[in-house]
């Protein structure tokens, strides 16, 4: 059997049935339509650079690639904080700008919103120190210095309860989206 | 040739994967045939895909280092079979006693930060670490047969990121 993407036509195949999975991928991990955008963008930029190394031959082998490939630019996104675009713009192309239906329906597919209900549930489950904390921190954006002024309490004990309060939500998520895209 | 796109209902997604056709197919049109020496790189990456110390890097599966976009592998397999991830001094030793100077960045977990984790330069891997990835001089994943230097990133063994790579 020969390699889905032998030649130009079984790119953009590839591109058609997978790019929208993988933008819905990088969307409950980003929960930013436009950085998943990007990040779709350079995944594919690299799968076209990296052809001749894919070595499958069924569309589910190229699936698995792909997703490989998805994490590794996920993983530098999360690490780096900024998407990265060497791949997109060596291939010279621009990343169009996401309109507001296309939002909307991104957001749809991704099941964004039922996950900021879940967020929401599981914070109101936080401990109320907790849950001050991360309303200072992460909603009016202050420093956390202001943080431990406005609860009374050290820099480091403002920190370690944002830092729990965080990581219990993102238990959470974690547990939504595998529950999620075991679903679908 | 052009290829009819089903709609996604999302116009930006639709508009991207036209950009793409266009620009592969302007990339097939001048790309010079593959040469017989990345005919023979492929078939040791193979082989090297195979090493525990390769499969370990960046915490992925030997499938994923061998799809992934790195070019340690290709470009220095030699240097590749020399990184321990669990080890980063020795792997320093180790690159440096065949020549390549190695640059340490360290890098952590930033809670509640405005990036999820924040790197500096360090002369020397902190204790209690391991490698993260291993990086062109530049922090980009571009390594050749020339390169003389590596950045090797490094973060805590009990770190979030550390585990996220696992």
């Amino acid at each position: 059997m020969q390699s889905p993407l032998k030649d130009a036509a079984g790119f953009t195949e590839a591109y058609r049935t997978h790019s929208q999975s993988i933008l819905v991928f990088l969307t409950r991990r980003t929960y930013d339509p436009e950085t998943a955008l990007d990040l779709t963008a350079e995944t594919f930029a690299r799968a076209f650079a990296g052809r001749r190394r894919f070595r499958g031959s069924t569309d589910e082998e190229l699936a698995a690639w792909l997703f490989a490939i998805a994490r590794n630019v996920l993983a530098r996104f999360l690490r780096r904080g900024v998407a990265e675009r060497r791949a997109i713009t060596r291939l010279g192309v621009e990343v169009p700008a996401l309109e507001p239906a296309d939002v909307a329906r991104i957001v749809e597919l991704a099941g964004l919103t039922e996950m900021r209900d879940a967020v929401v549930r599981e914070f109101r489950t936080l401990s109320e120190d907790q849950r001050e904390a991360l309303q200072l921190r992460v909603v009016e954006e202050l420093s956390y210095i202001d943080v431990a002024r406005r609860l009374d309490v050290s820099e480091p004990t403002a920190r370690a309860r944002v830092s729990r309060g965080l990581r219990t939500l993102a238990a959470a998520l974690d547990h939504h989206q595998m529950t999620r895209e075991t679903i679908t | 040739m052009t290829t009819q796109h089903d709609p996604s209902g999302i116009h930006a997604l639709d508009e991207l994967g036209r950009r793409f056709e266009i620009a592969t197919l302007r990339r097939r049109a001048s790309a010079p045939r593959p040469r017989r020496s990345l005919v023979m790189v492929t078939a040791g990456l193979v082989a090297l895909a195979a090493t525990p110390a390769v499969a370990a890097i960046s915490g992925v599966s030997i499938s994923g280092v061998f799809n992934s976009h790195s070019s340690i592998e290709e470009a220095l397999p030699e240097a590749a079979a020399l990184i321990d991830p669990a080890d980063p001094v020795a792997t320093g030793k180790a690159l440096r006693r065949r020549g390549i100077a190695v640059k340490w960045s360290f890098v952590q977990d930033n809670p509640g930060g405005p990036s999820p984790t924040t790197a500096r330069d360090v002369s020397a891997p902190p204790s209690g670490t391991q490698i993260l990835s291993v990086l062109g001089a530049d922090g980009s994943a571009k390594v050749t047969e020339d390169t003389q230097v590596l950045l090797i990133e490094v973060a805590p063994n009990d770190s979030d990121i550390v585990r996220a790579h696992r």
